[in-house]
């Protein structure tokens, strides 16, 4: 009765509602994150430990590690480009452009894999090329660097250009007047400006590129030991019916998840930072 | 008649209201008054059914209402942002509280658009019906919450800071307005305002409110004339306060007796406040207080003089009639009190 | 109108900067360089490649083009595709939207937990949820052993894919939905009760109509996503032709057998499905944008 606006008040309301939601993320959400460590560790640590030190477990951890230690610092750099050319300067077209910037979020990381074989694979338009050069992209590295390269394109440039939408150009616009230079003026006043939007959004790249796995899946030709990433290697083991293992190193890329929330949080959290967009 | 009977309200540990009486007469046009955090805007919201005291009964017409909402009160509420729907026409906003009566007391849809109609028309904002509130300036939008507050015929009409989130000019002409408005259709009507003037120019009675408690109920003249503790005084109308000593029927400052007191006073510390208007400069006399200008400058007819008292940092305020020219900057001059109020040194009366 | 001239200029400054205006002078040095290479790379990974997927689909002829893109076996795939992506989409849209309500409107313990979980399909991996979910819903599964005696067989079926899209879109509604709903303000909602509505009516006619575009645009990007997901639903699917195969997995198995062009006719009809759901993003945008302007 000490409150007026409908819902806020009802405590009846309010507690059957708030059962309801967190049943339901419980539910969907929560138990099959649980489920991957059990999984994991019905078999003890020892089968665990195994299925992750295993050469070709290994092999696809470090070119897990490897295809996003590339492709994250490329989407940085992109994002900053983009963002500094949208919200530093008035030009035509450039809703246009932020459209064109959103358009991998709205491709099925199928259809990626797909043109990119249409491209670069043995029957695209690049491909007699450069079989004569000897130069391998699709089934090799190249190809899943470039296909996680397009699913995560816009994480950066998406989270930044909101962001410095609303900082404006007053500041960059004042460092200049005092005579610093261009890249100065972005090192010493936008960067520390936009360096948690930045990490943000390096945090959710960096999560969908080690969890790729559409787009990566067709490029890839699943070699094991060569071309398999962690996520390709979890596909492998448990269509073997190796369920144990595939759950082993299924941990570790939720272990990497629950390490992304955990940062996102914390940013939100300490630096008051809420994320601009919501296409990821 | 609007009856409250020692109302309080506690937010957490903070007493926003502390056992107010009140009455409210049929037809009347009230102005609570008060700095933020008096403690007016609850009041406003308890008499709406927006919010709830921990204490004390609320009546309209001899009618308990306190457990009701505000949906059940039949008030009409304006609110300070105006919190018109967005997402609806002028027209739509207007019409709202009709739409949403139940089915057998609704009025058909023809009707409310038509009634709808005619309140915008009341408010001047014909033809404007198919816009949306973002179309409409801010004066435009104050309107239309008006407007649509009386759509629904209320008994008691509240407005919260009516005119806070306009400009000067428009707030002026606004005000104007809704005095007419209020002669016109002669329904009760409570506004909440920190602004003295608007309070002083709008209401037939004035509550001045502060730290939970109202310090004084009146009209303007009573309210700004003989106000019933220094924080009124200082609060209402502009005041000059200074602390004095009381000796044998004079007010003493800095060992100078500075006003002749009417009365039975006792001796000791208080505080003498007077407006500016009632000073007269130049005089020579014993009980002049010496005032050395620092400042000087125009205020409509009159020139606003402001100095410093008897060597000390105390800035007393003075209006003089702007017919001769004004007293220059750093000359000295005498300042005698020709009407002041005594209040205790904590600001009770005496 | 008179008042609204003197509505003070400085106060839309403050804004973002309107998207598309006229080109002006910027004393900020590095246009060309960051325009340059931000166009150069955009071309190069994204128009680029996708615009190969057209022109090959192109090269196809139309009655081609309409025998493997539109197939029994293809329009069966869309049909599991778009079905699921969109009963999840709507299941999301009634869930998603008490999420956010009981995050914005209420305070409990374990709250802020459970905000960071709604994120948690955005960091984990597909193919990790897929295997989970698998797990827990086949037939001696955690859930499974329930459901399997009532007759509800949810792996391998379309309400298996169903629920792996509900994992993934979730997140989509709620981050959509909560900025809105947290923007309203409590005086909207007293307002209308002070016009004598019911609480359920506030709701109905009042904060639903506010909230209803941000709803539209998390139902659609999730809806996008859904149609387009791969690694979470193939594990759960069970992939059987005109029944739980979904498009994405008929292209791959297209691609598999080597016949491009089919592969390539049904990446196109899939994209412009894309498309024409990112047309109803903006759409839906730009309503919301034009009767919430200025005020």
């Amino acid at each position: 009765m000490s409150v007026s606006v409908p819902f806020r008040g009802d405590r009846m309301v309010r507690i059957a509602l708030t059962l309801a939601a967190t049943a339901f993320v419980a539910l969907f959400l929560l138990l099959p994150l649980i489920a991957v460590f059990v999984e994991a560790l019905s078999k003890g640590v020892a089968v665990f430990v195994a299925a992750l030190t295993e050469p070709d477990a290994l092999a696809a951890i470090k070119l897990t590690l490897l295809v996003a230690g590339i492709s994250v610092p490329l989407n940085v750099i992109f994002g900053i480009c983009a963002a500094w050319a949208i919200t530093k300067f008035d030009f035509p077209g450039k809703s246009l452009l932020i459209t064109f910037i959103d358009l991998p979020f709205s491709v099925s990381p199928v259809v990626v894999g797909l043109v990119y074989v249409l491209l670069f694979g043995a029957q695209g338009w690049f491909g007699p090329w450069l079989i004569e050069h000897g130069i391998r992209i699709i089934f090799a590295v190249p190809g899943i660097v470039m296909a996680t390269v397009f699913v995560t394109f816009p994480f950066i440039a998406r989270e930044l250009i909101p962001l410095m939408a609303e900082q404006g150009r007053d500041d960059e616009e004042a460092a200049l007047s005092l005579g610093a230079g261009g890249l100065q003026t972005f090192l010493r006043v936008t960067l520390p400006n936009i360096r948690w939007g930045l990490l943000y959004g390096v945090l959710l790249c960096n999560a969908r590129a080690m969890g790729e796995f559409g787009a990566v899946s067709v490029v890839s030709g699943h070699l094991r030991g060569l071309t398999n990433t962690m996520p390709l290697h979890v596909e492998i083991l448990y269509n073997e019916y190796n369920f144990t293992a595939a759950f082993a190193v299924a941990s570790l890329l939720a272990l990497l998840a629950l390490l992304t929330l955990v940062l996102k949080s914390t940013l939100e959290w300490k630096f008051d930072y809420s994320h601009g967009s919501v296409r990821h | 008649m609007i009856a409250l009977h020692n109302i309080s309200k506690r937010f957490g540990t903070f007493a926003a209201l502390n056992g107010v009486d009140l009455t409210v007469r049929d037809g009347e046009f009230l102005a609570l008054l008060g700095p933020s955090g008096s403690g007016k805007t609850t009041l406003l919201r308890i008499m709406a059914g927006l919010a709830f005291p921990d204490q004390g009964q609320v009546r309209f017409h001899g009618e308990d209402v306190t457990a009701l909402g505000v949906a059940d009160r039949k008030v009409g509420f304006v609110f300070q942002h105006y919190a018109l729907f967005k997402h609806m026409t002028v027209l739509d906003n207007v019409g709202f509280g009709l739409s949403v009566r139940p089915r057998k007391e609704r009025p058909p849809k023809a009707k409310i658009r038509s009634r709808a109609r005619e309140l915008l028309e009341l408010v001047q904002l014909g033809g404007l019906g198919d816009r949306y509130p973002a179309q409409l300036s801010g004066g435009q939008r104050q309107r239309v919450a008006l407007a649509r507050a009386l759509a629904v015929e209320p008994q008691l009409l509240l407005l919260d800071e009516p005119f806070g989130a306009l400009d000067a000019k428009v707030r002026k002409e606004l005000r104007r307005w809704l005095r007419q408005l209020h002669e016109q259709m002669g329904l009760t009507s409570i506004f909440v305002t920190h602004d003295q003037e608007e309070a002083l120019e709008l209401a037939d009675r004035v509550v001045v409110m502060e730290q939970g408690t109202i310090e004084q109920v009146g009209s303007p003249e009573e309210v700004y004339m003989t106000p019933s503790s220094g924080f009124v005084s200082r609060f209402v109308g502009d005041s000059n306060s200074l602390p004095v000593d009381l000796f044998e029927g004079s007010a003493y400052f800095h060992e100078r007796p500075i006003y002749r007191l009417s009365g039975e006073t006792g001796n000791g510390g208080a505080r003498l406040d007077f407006r500016p208007h009632d000073v007269v400069l130049d005089a020579g006399g014993a009980d002049a207080l010496p005032l050395l200008v620092t400042g000087v400058y125009r205020r409509g007819g009159s020139w606003r003089v402001e100095g410093t008292v008897d060597g000390s940092s105390r800035i007393v305020e003075v209006d003089v009639v702007a017919d001769a020219a004004p007293p220059a900057i750093g000359s000295r001059l005498g300042l005698s009190i020709k009407r002041a109020r005594l209040f205790a040194a904590n600001g009770a009366p005496q | 109108m008179e008042i609204a001239l003197k509505e003070p200029f400085a106060a839309r400054r403050t804004h973002a900067q309107p998207m598309a205006t006229r080109t002006r002078k910027s004393i900020i040095p590095g246009f060309g360089l960051t325009m340059g290479f931000t166009l150069a790379w955009l071309s190069l990974i994204v128009l680029l490649p996708l615009s190969a997927l057209f022109l090959r689909a192109a090269g196809l002829g139309w009655s081609d083009f309409k025998a493997v893109g539109f197939s029994d076996r293809a329009m069966a795939a869309y049909i599991v595709s778009f079905g699921t992506a969109f009963a999840a989409a709507i299941v999301n849209g009634v869930f998603g939207l008490l999420t956010a309500w009981v995050f914005v409107r209420y305070d409990f313990p374990g709250k802020r937990l459970l905000n960071a979980m709604v994120d948690l399909p955005f960091a984990l991996p597909t193919a990790v949820a897929g295997i989970a979910l698998t797990t827990l819903y086949a037939t001696n599964g955690w859930i499974g052993q329930f459901l399997d005696p009532l007759g509800i067989q949810v792996a391998y079926t379309p309400l298996g894919i169903t629920v792996a899209l509900i994992f993934v879109g979730l997140p989509f509604i709620v981050r959509s939905v909560e900025p809105v709903l947290a923007d309203l303000s409590v005086e909207v909602e007293e307002a209308a009760l002070s016009l004598g509505a019911r609480p359920w009516q506030v709701f109905r006619y009042v904060i639903l109509p506010a909230i209803t575009p941000a709803l539209l645009t998390g139902f659609a990007l999730a809806l996008a996503r859904g149609i387009g997901e791969y690694g979470s639903v193939i594990f759960i699917a069970g992939n059987m032709p005109y029944k739980s195969e979904i498009a994405p997995l008929l292209i791959v198995t297209q691609l598999e057998q080597f016949d491009y062009g089919a592969a390539t006719a049904i990446a196109t009809v899939m994209l412009l499905a894309s498309f024409g759901v990112l047309l109803l993003i903006n759409v839906a945008q730009a309503w919301s944008r034009r009767k919430v302007v200025n005020s």
